[in-house]
């Protein structure tokens, strides 16, 4: 749980209430960060998959 | 209300990955991004903002589509001069579409019946249950349309004639003009592919929707790429602006974290088995399911208001 709880702590920082509220740079780095590193891995895992056992799998939607 | 205000207990971990496992093989069944589905539902079933669900979608969305683009790369499916050259139409609808949302979100209630509601809630429960309802009455059409020729055993491929309108853009020489190999376009105004950008850019931005159900049929039939060629243009597309919308909501404070690695994991395993199902089922009835489906999703909408205004 440790790295959910960090994520949900930088979450949790994000108060635009707040008066000359500024998003933590750090929080809008994972923000693109995480979906992007994940769909390179996912990807190129897939890719892998393919050609190691040469077999073509469904590409889903978008 | 921001990420930070809205607390979303470690504990919906589960459930939420769960609910983007069965949003995932819907969308990897039907063939389309569910996005359109995903916001409503996250909001209908969790409670979660309009705001937050968007921008949250918005971060699961980039991570399918780089996923999905790195495989299309591989298949050589891509126009990068047409995407590079539409992101900066997209770029701009996702921005004001963003800005319109956060307008909402800072906008107070609006009084109906006799009855205090959000506005945000109420107008974004609008926008969804018609985009739900022209996108269902699309597809059941079209289906149905399919089915008929399958029956008729038609031959020859797709012989619907062009509207006026899409003619009219199509051969629009309004300058610059620009020339696509790889999509075989010799010339097309630049102003058609910014605006094609725009429109489905502001439904990212403010829907937290992909808008392949747009672009996808304007690069086909406005422009005029090979379909191989718009889906995987559609999905490098994708990429971008959801990659800029996340940005934008972030600074807004409208990204969940949590939600987004909760959605991504859920939707990626999901997106596979649904489309391993596909190859099972008949296109047209998919598609037919489909417009149901969606169907399904204007009702849940239409209901949630209802209580929300009458039920508090």
């Amino acid at each position: 749980m440790g790295f959910l709880a960090w994520l949900q702590q930088l979450g949790a920082d994000a108060d635009v209430a707040a008066k000359g509220f500024q998003a933590r740079p750090l929080y809008l780095a994972v923000a693109v960060l995480l979906p992007v590193t994940i769909g390179l891995f996912v990807g190129f895992g897939l890719r892998l998959i393919e050609r190691v056992f040469g077999v073509t799998l469904a590409k889903g939607g978008h | 209300m921001s990420a930070g205000e809205f607390f979303l207990g470690l504990d919906s971990f589960p459930l939420l990955i769960f609910f983007g496992l069965v949003i995932g093989a819907l969308g990897g069944f039907f063939g389309v991004g569910g996005g359109f589905l995903m916001v409503p539902m996250l909001n209908v079933v969790f409670g979660i903002p309009y705001n937050i669900a968007v921008g949250s979608d918005l971060g699961q969305m980039c991570g399918m589509s780089t996923a999905a683009t790195v495989r299309h790369m591989r298949y050589g499916n891509i126009d990068f001069k047409l995407g590079f050259l539409m992101i900066a139409g997209t770029a701009v609808g996702v921005e004001v579409g963003a800005s319109v949302l956060e307008l909402l979100k800072h906008s107070g209630s609006l009084t109906l019946f006799g009855r205090s509601i959000d506005l945000m809630t109420f107008v974004m429960s609008v926008l969804y249950a018609a985009l739900l309802i022209f996108l269902a009455q699309a597809m059941i059409r079209e289906s149905l349309r399919a089915v008929r020729a399958l029956a008729h055993a038609d031959e020859g491929g797709d012989q619907t004639p062009m509207s006026p309108t899409v003619v009219r853009l199509r051969t629009l020489r309004l300058w610059p003009m620009v020339s696509l190999p790889r999509s075989g376009i010799e010339s097309i105004s630049l102003w058609v592919i910014l605006g094609v950008g725009f429109l489905t850019g502001w439904l990212s931005g403010m829907l937290g929707v992909g808008g392949g159900f747009i672009r996808m049929p304007a690069l086909v039939y406005i422009l005029g790429c090979p379909t191989v060629v718009a889906v995987g243009t559609d999905l490098f597309e994708i990429v971008f602006s959801s990659g800029y919308g996340v940005l934008t909501h972030a600074f807004k404070g409208n990204v969940h974290l949590v939600l987004v690695l909760a959605l991504l994991i859920g939707t990626t395993v999901g997106a596979q088995v649904g489309a391993s199902y596909t190859r099972k089922a008949g296109g047209p009835w998919v598609r037919f399911g489909f417009g149901c489906l969606a169907f399904v999703g204007v009702i849940m909408v239409a209901v949630k208001l209802y209580l929300k205004m009458f039920h508090g």
